[in-house]
């Protein structure tokens, strides 16, 4: 079952001389329950791509579907909407709400969107990505790689469709990184979530199932 | 002001009230119409088997929408697996069929031999009839774990255990065939320490065994190291070989079940080695990963909870 | 040696001062409010003083510093080039009018050079003084009308004055006129020297007045601070001094000009003003400091990896400290111009608003560089104080630290409580618990405004106008001659004729009474002991023992003057009665009711007076005095002169009558003599009139009905409210209408220090709220990103504004309720006519303010964030 598909999908910035093509007609199928890595150098677009595919962006042309739906045909709210309940997005930089502690981190998404979170399986997620004993800290008090699991925990408290993950690793140490890794991984085969992560780093595309090469907005391979 | 103005004052807001009053009864079950309208029309295509959420928007309903296309998707999912798990069945009934044709054709015909040839060089064929029954059992015991691990028969009890003692046991078991092959084994065990980890001992000793004895099977020359890399909340144990490699379309193809490479089509095997070791792994809550280039031999890593 | 390196810090703070727009535009209001307040405060201050001098130096006839009096030109010579005197002026004394027509008036013949004629008011509007050597003479326009001569230049005018003690009559050619100052108590004729020298050997003057023929020199020091100091030193420098004749003949005369306030000051330092004036400039202090020190703590918050970065390439916590230094000094240029500008034209309103509301102070503008330079630099030294913190702390931020920098670093909290998880409603709490103190320092100023606001209306609607006039207006109207509404004047001479009273009581529904004044020497008995506790009262006790022996003794009493008014009916029943029954002094008889003085707020003095009802009183009405040396008893003989000699009055020819004390009384004061001094009592009109010989009226009160109020206001003011009518009146409008004067100039002040403190507390809030959303403009774009809407977003940002708005409100609530027994009893003790009710209506007022300017303010800065698309401002500090 295909759960993430773009056709044709282009992003142009600027125009005429300053034109920049960072998508150039992309095409792209995940299946469901896949962990796909998207690996290209910085300037191949691959930011873009990923932020289009979490709706984030607006492309200039072509579509994005997730899970059966086109969602540039939403509206921005309703594309805010779509977002939370579909998508979880892991950031290079974390990204957590100071404010908040761990815990209020990690429901945020599910109680943006009014619903109930499922407790049983939040504190599973917890207790998988070793959180338990964090739960009251305020998120700036932890280790990145602390951080990051926050991040990923919160990524699948929604039980979205699917997870975007950007560089997950890109502010971590290597070995910090393995372990941050090994748990999306294993997350990932536990919860069966489809996983796309963008990555220069060909040893961490080593994890995925697939690896998807782009390269001046195109996928080479 | 005179009565009479007051009870007029009196009666007009009494009309205004009442006039809200209709139009608040009449929206609201107008609305409710809707919605119920709506959440039919859900149904119904949830019966037809084509239902969307297609609503993104704060209101309660789309939020049923959303709960509702949920629920049809973890019932689907359930389906799914329901279906998989025949599907499984039904393959592994004909694989079983088809991997069992060859040695049970066999040992037909060796046993017609021997039937017909009464003391002639009956030594070579008991041989060549025992070399089937072998790979036969190979077979069947390899399918006997596979079927008692997926059905969760044998369930695996992850434990924290020291790796240190599954290395050297993979060191008593192949030095002696790596080294008729003329290559190396090297177990670093000694560099592990008293590293623990989260795992069945049996079953991982298992799951080990078969990457070892892989890249036993598939270098020539050189050697494999086999050594433990330790991270914070997993540990890696890691079998490098500098064999003939995996093509990287194979990556993941190599851990499917009864997948076999064709570029080692000549190789004893059943394809189910790498898919029993992924099963493991992946039943104590840890994963494998490879990092190979066809030609360039391989690293195959087995990455465990440390709890 | 330093590397010169201002030019390159001064690049960064310019570059780093222009990425900071909004910060900077709110600093500069902030700091023009600030310096609006200083300024305010300074000119009204300084036209209050310059006002109150003009007003004092109009009354005491100029400004000059002091002066030397009675000069011989060889003093005036020795004197004049002192290098203390900064300038000085030339005076000769040469005589005054005081025949026909000048015997009301106070004209002065003399000569003035230019200088004092400039610090007397005598400079000609018209025309110059007189030319030495000529016969011209300037002088003012009601000399002129009353010698009956036109003011035109060249017109010859003569007079006759007395030189000396002897008459002389000189013409003079009028060289210029001037418009004379009602206030300035003197009428001036100047002629040149040469002219009082031709008159003095005319006259062969001698100068026995020891006054005329002497120079007068009047001087000017640097300042007028130490005035008499500086005048013996002058006169003490060349051997002369000014402790008396006696001291020897090196004897001279000066004079300080009590106008200067500075020069009074120094004689008695108000500690309460001084106190008050500190009291406010704090506040202004601390109101600019609440606001700027805010600001530049959160953009230096803001601005923490800047800093950081700005250290990490080596610059030094010192230059830091000097970036923002420059930058406050930066926007406290035009803060402070832009303050100084409105501030002054506010300033100038304000000293109208309060000087309409004084008596004895001229309207004056101070247009003091002290007002400006005053200002300025306090606003300066605000700013100063307010960036000392944030600049100690951007100077000690380490590098290190600032990359992981987030803003409640500062309050150190590791851990939160609580698995609810996140609504929208405890994020927006969490986010103000993210710089407590900002939000404290927020929350404290704009609750400080409504504070204020709210006293403001607590006190105006406290004024309690029926409190205040039935306290005030005994009656609807009184009429009197004018100089018995003036305050404190000793001698009353008005008597208020009875044809005026006759055209009154023609009016249709007049009901009013007469109050017979004492015009003649009465006394009566009482005990030393009794005097003692009156002294004690009014002055010093220890000046009893010489008054006492100044007394005639009769028997164990002394006579001592006693007050006496004779009322009519009608002013006898608006007379609060204590004790005792008035009726028996209105059927006449030899009654009289014993007057007793009540506080403001009506308690009555039990010891105000010594009479007890059913006392047998007597009063001598004496109708001649003979006189006693007080040292021996002895009598002085009939044409002994007394000028220079103590003596005690015994009454020569006399009566006595005995009266009972029938009722104990309070006079309301606006019925009373309207001052104090002497036992007073009451007596019935005839009594009065029959034992008094006497019946001249002091003033005439009167009761109209209701309905014609308005009318008899229109019909007093034709017939004696005009500038040129002998009476004057007081009646229950005109109060009415100073009482909502006072009440309208408080709520004017308070209001005006409301809007202010408003606005700072509003900008405070502004600013707080932006550079909170600017700050967090990234976490917003991620809160978007982990699906966050639009709407709930705002809903977080206008939760936010509203706790602020409303936590404001919650503690002036709580502040108002629980402070009002106190500021109850507190204003009631300063305004007898206050009345404390509990008010919140302002409160009540203002909070939709608050709370729709909570709202509204989120949403523009939202707006405006919204501007820029997730994607750019996740991108953003990356």
């Amino acid at each position: 079952m295909t759960i993430l598909q773009t056709k044709d999908l282009k992003k142009v910035y600027g125009s005429g001389e300053s034109e920049v093509r960072a998508l150039d007609g992309v095409n792209l199928a995940v299946e469901k329950g896949e962990f796909v890595a998207i690996v290209g150098t910085s300037g191949s677009g691959k930011s873009t791509l990923l932020h289009m595919l979490g709706g984030l962006d607006r492309p200039t042309s072509g579509s994005v579907t997730v899970d059966g739906k086109e969602i540039f045909t939403l509206k921005d709210e309703e594309l805010t909407i779509f977002r939370r309940r579909k998508i979880g997005f892991i950031f290079q930089n974390y990204n957590l709400v100071p404010v908040l502690n761990v815990y209020e981190n990690i429901l945020l998404p599910v109680q943006l969107d009014g619903g109930a979170p499922d407790k049983a399986y939040i504190e599973d997620i917890i207790d998988t990505l070793g959180l338990s004993s964090k739960l009251n800290n305020l998120s700036n008090n932890l280790s990145g790689g602390q951080q990051q699991r926050v991040a990923i925990a919160r990524a699948l408290a929604s039980k979205p469709a699917i997870i975007l993950a950007d560089e997950p690793t890109g502010n971590l140490d290597s070995k910090t990184s393995q372990d941050v890794l090994s748990l999306l991984k294993v997350t990932g085969q536990k919860f069966s979530q489809t996983i796309v992560m963008i990555t220069h780093n060909e040893a961490i595309a080593q994890l995925a199932d697939r690896t998807i090469h782009i390269e001046d907005g195109r996928i080479v391979k | 002001m005179t009565p009479d103005r007051l009870s007029v004052i009196l009666l007009l807001v009494g009309i205004c009230c009442l006039l809200a009053a209709t139009i608040i009864i009449l929206l609201d079950f107008i609305f409710r119409r809707r919605s119920l309208r709506r959440m039919n029309d859900m149904i119904q295509a949830a019966i037809d088997g084509n239902f969307k959420a297609d609503h993104f928007d704060e209101s309660l309903c789309a939020s049923v929408e959303n709960r509702l296309a949920e629920y049809l998707a973890m019932t689907e999912t359930q389906m799914g697996k329901v279906a998989a798990e025949q599907e499984k069945t039904k393959s592994l009934i004909a694989d079983i069929s088809h991997q069992t044709k060859t040695p049970i054709a066999n040992l037909l015909l060796y046993t017609e031999l021997l039937k017909e040839e009464e003391g002639r060089e009956i030594g070579e064929t008991a041989a060549l009839l025992e070399n089937q029954v072998k790979k036969l059992d190979f077979f069947i015991q390899s399918l006997v774990k596979l079927s008692r691990l997926e059905t969760g028969i044998l369930a695996l009890r992850p434990c924290k255990s020291e790796v240190a003692p599954l290395l050297e046991e993979v060191r008593e078991q192949y030095a002696a065939r790596a080294e008729e092959k003329g290559i190396y084994l090297r177990v670093l065990s000694e560099e592990t320490g008293e590293v623990t980890a989260c795992f069945d001992p049996k079953w991982t000793l298992e799951a080990l065994d078969n990457l070892v004895d892989n890249a036993i099977k598939y270098t020539q020359t050189g050697g494999i190291t086999v050594r433990v890399k330790p991270y914070e909340l997993f540990i890696c144990i890691e079998v490098a070989d500098t064999g003939i490699g995996v093509a990287e379309e194979e990556h993941s193809k190599i851990f499917e079940r009864f997948y076999r490479s064709m570029a080692v089509a000549h190789e004893h095997g059943v394809g189910i080695g790498l898919y029993l070791t992924r099963e493991i792994l992946r039943q104590e809550s840890g994963y494998i990963q490879l990092a190979s280039k066809l030609g360039e031999g391989a690293v195959f890593s087995m990455f465990l909870p440390k709890d | 040696m330093n590397v010169s390196n201002r030019k390159c810090i001064r690049r960064l703070s310019i570059a780093s001062f222009r990425a900071a727009k909004i910060r900077n535009i709110i600093t500069v209001a902030a700091i023009a409010l600030t310096t609006i307040l200083f300024t305010v405060l300074f000119t009204v201050g300084m036209s209050m003083k310059s006002g109150y001098e003009q007003s004092n130096f109009r009354m005491v006839g100029g400004y000059s510093h002091g002066s030397f009096k009675y000069l011989t030109k060889e003093q005036f010579t020795e004197l004049k080039d002192d290098p203390l005197i900064q300038e000085y002026g030339k005076r000769i004394f040469c005589g005054m009018p005081t025949k026909e027509p000048f015997q009301k008036s106070h004209v002065e013949v003399s000569y003035c050079d230019a200088n004092v004629a400039k610090w007397m008011f005598v400079e000609p509007k018209e025309g110059r003084l007189p030319r030495e050597g000529t016969n011209e003479a300037a002088t003012d326009e009601k000399v002129l009308s009353l010698l009956g001569v036109e003011p035109v230049i060249g017109n010859e005018f003569t007079m006759t004055f007395t030189v000396d003690g002897t008459e002389t009559t000189e013409t003079f050619t009028l060289c210029g006129w001037w418009e004379p100052d009602e206030v300035i108590p003197a009428n001036h004729v100047l002629i040149p020297e040469s002219r009082t020298q031709e008159i003095f050997q005319k006259l062969n003057t001698q100068g026995k007045d020891g006054m005329t023929g002497t120079l007068t020199m009047d001087v000017m020091f640097k300042n007028a601070s130490h005035i008499a100091d500086n005048m013996i030193t002058v006169l003490e420098r060349h051997g002369y001094q000014t402790e008396g004749w006696d001291q020897g003949d090196n004897y001279i005369q000066i004079g300080v000009n009590w106008g200067y306030t500075s020069a009074q000051l120094e004689k008695s330092l108000d500690i309460t003003t001084v106190f008050a004036l500190i009291a406010v400039m704090l506040l202004i202090i601390f109101t600019g400091y609440l606001i700027i020190y805010n600001i530049f703590q959160i953009s230096v918050s803001n601005d923490v990896r800047f800093y950081g970065l700005l250290k990490t390439i080596g610059t030094t916590g010192r230059q830091i400290k000097r970036i923002i230094s420059l930058q406050a000094f930066l926007l406290s240029v035009p803060g402070i111009l832009l303050g100084l500008l409105l501030g002054y034209g506010a300033g100038v309103i304000m000293t109208g608003i309060v000087v309409s509301q004084l008596d004895g102070i001229v309207l004056t503008y101070s247009v003091s560089p002290v007002i400006f330079l005053g200002a300025a630099l306090f606003s300066l030294v605000t700013v100063w104080l307010s960036c000392r913190k944030p600049r100690k702390m951007a100077a000690k931020i380490s590098p290190v630290e600032a990359v992981r920098y987030t803003e409640n670093n500062g309050t150190k909290r590791k851990n939160r409580k609580g698995e609810k998880g996140a609504s929208i409603f405890r994020m927006a709490m969490a986010n103000l618990g993210r710089n407590r103190s900002k939000t404290v320092i927020t929350v404290i100023s704009m609750s400080f405004a409504v504070v204020v606001l709210n006293l403001t209306f607590t006190v105006a609607n406290g004024f309690d106008m029926d409190k205040y006039l039935s306290k005030i207006v005994a009656a609807d109207f009184i009429i009197a001659e004018a100089p018995y509404f003036q305050p404190a004047t000793l001698n009353k001479v008005g008597v208020l004729p009875e044809e005026a009273i006759a055209q009154i009581e023609a009016l249709d529904g007049v009901k009013g009474g007469r109050t017979y004044q004492k015009t003649f020497a009465a006394n009566e008995f009482v005990t030393e002991e009794w005097i003692q506790k009156q002294y004690g009262r009014w002055g010093n006790s220890e000046e009893v023992i010489p008054y006492v022996q100044q007394l005639e003794k009769v028997g164990d009493y002394y006579a001592d003057r006693v007050q006496l008014c004779g009322m009519e009916d009608f002013v006898l029943d608006k007379c609060r009665v204590i004790e005792g029954d008035l009726n028996k002094l209105k059927e006449g008889g030899n009654y009289v009711a014993a007057v007793y003085w009540a506080d403001d707020y009506g308690n009555i003095e039990e010891d105000s007076h010594w009479a007890k009802l059913g006392d047998q009183i007597t009063i001598r009405y004496v109708e001649e005095y003979e006189y006693f040396d007080p040292d021996t008893g002895e009598i002085y003989a009939e044409d002994e002169d007394l000028s220079d000699k103590r003596y005690g009055e015994k009454a020569k020819v006399y009566e006595d009558k005995v009266y009972e004390v029938a009722a104990l009384v309070n006079v309301p004061n606006k019925l009373s003599y309207r001052y104090y001094g002497a036992d007073e009592f009451v007596m019935g009109a005839e009594t009065f009139i029959r034992d008094s010989g006497t019946s001249e009226v002091m003033y005439y009160a009167f009761d109209c009905a209701d309905d014609q109020v308005e009318d008899m206001e229109q019909w007093m003011q034709d017939f004696a409210g005009g500038e040129d009518s002998p009476y004057d009146y007081e009646s229950r409008k005109k109060e009415e209408e100073e009482f909502n004067d006072f009440r309208n100039m408080f709520m004017m002040v308070g209001s005006g220090a409301a809007l202010i403190v408003g606005m700072v507390g509003i900008l405070n809030f502004l600013n707080a709220i932006l550079t909170a959303i600017m700050a967090r403009k990234r976490e917003f774009a991620v809160l978007q990103s982990v699906g966050m809407t639009g709407k709930q977003l705002n809903k977080m940002l206008i939760t936010e504004g509203m706790v602020f708005a409303g936590s404001s409100i919650v503690i002036t609530l709580i502040l108002t309720v629980v402070m009002g027994p106190l500021a109850s009893s507190i204003l009631e003790g300063m305004f007898w006519f206050f009345s404390y009710h509990l008010t919140v209506t302002p409160i009540l007022l203002v909070a939709p303010v608050f709370l729709i300017i909570g709202a509204v303010i989120p949403l523009f800065a939202y707006h405006y964030m919204a501007k820029r698309s997730v994607v750019e401002r996740l991108r953003e500090a990356e």
